[in-house]
């Protein structure tokens, strides 16, 4: 019965690919993708040029997806998509958002953009309040998603979408995420951890510290 | 004025101490920090040396890593 309500309920996600940052982001991305079709939700996908603002609009104006995912760059104030085009804007278009939890996956769109989207109706807003900042394997560059060095942080991000989807609340989805992230700095501060590893603790730690959860904790898809 | 002199000092001190620790990093792996792009050991070493945006971003880093590693917060269950 629950996965019957389930199927009724819809996810958008952003995912442009114009740059190393945003590829990773991108395929990464697609296996959030592949646990929403599986438990089947009914979804949009606005990939690569597709995530514009056009599409974006057009789609969360006529559908009010229960969850937006958004993968791209932005500032404190913008969310963008493909060719860094602008999704999300404060004081423009931030109450597309109302009726909807977001998570931006994008540097400091939490620190006004997402206080806005929360005043204008958002349920909830997660994202991060600084730069989200992850490493990346030289070897890997052209394989996103054999990256160890690039899980250990995208795997964390996942989480919060992969969590919610399964029905947790907003607070219990971040929590998720933020024990992840935990775990992953413990383990690489172990001494069997090689060294070289140990340099992602410093940006784990960076990006555990400024994930946060706006609005309502409590909401859920 | 001796105040701010001893501040000057302590910044340079502080450039000084994250640009060793960063010649640690290894040679294999870039640092992708959102629209500012995606960097080398040697291209964010040499920011912090510039004292530019993306070297001040990275000394943030490394003195909140050292505030974090001193009050015990990473090991907190």
């Amino acid at each position: 019965m629950g996965y019957c309500l389930r199927n009724n309920l819809s996810i958008l996600v952003t995912r442009p690919k114009d740059d190393l940052t945003t590829n990773y982001l991108f395929y990464w991305a697609g296996l959030v993708i592949r646990e929403i079709t599986r438990k089947g939700f009914h979804f949009f996908d606005l990939r690569e040029k597709r995530a514009n603002r056009k599409e974006f609009c057009g789609i969360v104006n006529k559908i009010k997806p229960e969850l937006l995912f958004l993968n791209g760059h932005g500032n404190r104030n913008v969310i963008t998509g493909h060719g860094q085009e602008v999704l999300i804007q404060s004081d423009d278009n931030e109450d597309i958002t109302k009726g909807s939890i977001v998570y931006a996956l994008s540097c400091r769109a939490a620190e006004i953009l997402g206080l806005k989207c929360v005043q204008k109706g958002a349920k909830s807003f997660i994202g991060y309040k600084n730069d989200f900042i992850f490493l990346t394997e030289q070897s890997f560059i052209t394989h996103p998603l054999s990256d160890r060095t690039a899980a250990l942080f995208l795997r964390p991000s996942n989480l919060i979408v992969t969590s919610l989807i399964k029905g947790k609340t907003v607070i219990d989805s971040c929590k998720r995420s933020q024990d992840e992230f935990k775990r992953n700095i413990r383990k690489l501060s172990t001494s069997e951890s090689p060294q070289e590893d140990k340099s992602s603790i410093r940006f784990l730690l960076w990006d555990m510290q400024a994930q946060v959860c706006l609005g309502n904790p409590e909401a859920k898809i | 004025m001796q105040k701010k002199t001893n501040k000057e000092k302590t910044d340079v001190e502080i450039k000084e101490l994250v640009i060793e620790r960063l010649k640690l990093f290894p040679n294999d792996k870039n640092i992708s920090i959102g629209e500012d792009g995606s960097f080398t050991k040697d291209e964010i070493i040499s920011h912090v040396q510039k004292d530019d945006e993306i070297g001040k971003k990275m000394i943030a880093i490394e003195l909140s890593y050292l505030k974090a590693l001193k009050s015990g917060v990473l090991f907190e269950e």
